[in-house]
C-alpha cells in the first residue's frame, strides 16, 4: 500500500490536496452557473454571497482539521526540516499561482471587451478572487505532493 | 528543481554499524524516515545540524558521511 510508505505529513498533504480539489471543482462549477451578461456587464444571478461563504466555509474547517491532525502527536517525530522545507516551497508555488491566475484574470478583460463583455461586476469579480484562491489552495498542497513524491 | 550535488556514505556507515535501518537511524537523529531515504538517495541536502547529528550517531566527522565532488 503506498499510504504505509509516507510519512504523516505527505498523508495529510494528499487528504488536503484531494479536499481543495472537491472544493475548488465545486465552488467554480457553482461559480459559473451564476455568471449572467446584461447589457454589457458581466454580472451573477442572487446566490454568489451564499456559495462564496460556503466555500470558505469548507477551506477554513478543512485547514482547522489539518491544523489539529498535524498537532497531534502520532509518531515519535511528526514533522522534521524537510517537511517544513517543503512546506516552504509549496506556499512559494502557490504565492506564484495566486499572482498568476490574478494577472489572467485581470488581462482577460480585454478580449472579453471584443466579446461584447465591457465591465465586470463587483460581486462577480470578489467571486472570481474567492475561486483563484481556491485554486491557489489546491495548488499548494499539489506542490507539497508532488515535492513528496519526488523525494525532495 | 535539481536533487544536491552531495554525496554521501550513509548507506555503507549504516551497514558498517551492524546494518543499522532508515528507522533506527532517523530515531537517533530525530528525523522521519523518509528524510533519511531522501538524503540516502542524494536527493536532500540536510541542515548542518542533521548532518552533525547523522555523523555523530556514527562516530564520524561530518566529512566522512558527506562530501561535495568538485
Amino acid at each position: 500500500m503506498i499510504f504505509a510508505d509516507m510519512n504523516k505529513q505527505e498523508r495529510i498533504a494528499w487528504v488536503m490536496a484531494a479536499g481543495h480539489l472537491l472544493i475548488a471543482v465545486w465552488l467554480i462549477n457553482n461559480y459559473m452557473a451564476l455568471l449572467t451578461l446584461q447589457d454589457g456587464i458581466l454580472t451573477n444571478s442572487p446566490g454568489l454571497l451564499p456559495l462564496s461563504l460556503k466555500a470558505i466555509g469548507f477551506s477554513i474547517a478543512l485547514e482547522i482539521a489539518c491544523n489539529i491532525i498535524t498537532h497531534r502527536k502520532v509518531d515519535a517525530v511528526d514533522v522534521d526540516e524537510r517537511d517544513r522545507s517543503i512546506a516552504f516551497r509549496a506556499n512559494h508555488v502557490a504565492h506564484l499561482a495566486f499572482g498568476g491566475l490574478v494577472c489572467i484574470a485581470v488581462f482577460s478583460l480585454i478580449p472579453w471587451n471584443v466579446a461584447s463583455i465591457q465591465a465586470v461586476s463587483t460581486g462577480t469579480m470578489g467571486g472570481a478572487l474567492i475561486c483563484l484562491f481556491s485554486i491557489a489552495s489546491l495548488s499548494r498542497r499539489a506542490a507539497a505532493v508532488v515535492q513528496y513524491r519526488m523525494g525532495l | 528543481m535539481a536533487p544536491t550535488a552531495l554525496t554521501n556514505n550513509i548507506r555503507a556507515l549504516r551497514f558498517q554499524a551492524g546494518e543499522m535501518t532508515q528507522q533506527e537511524l532517523a530515531d537517533a537523529v530525530g528525523v522521519t524516515r523518509q528524510t533519511i531515504l531522501a538524503t540516502e538517495a542524494g536527493k536532500y541536502a540536510p541542515s548542518l545540524e542533521v548532518a552533525f547529528r547523522i555523523a555523530r550517531v556514527f562516530g564520524v566527522t561530518v566529512d566522512e558521511v558527506f562530501s561535495l565532488p568538485k
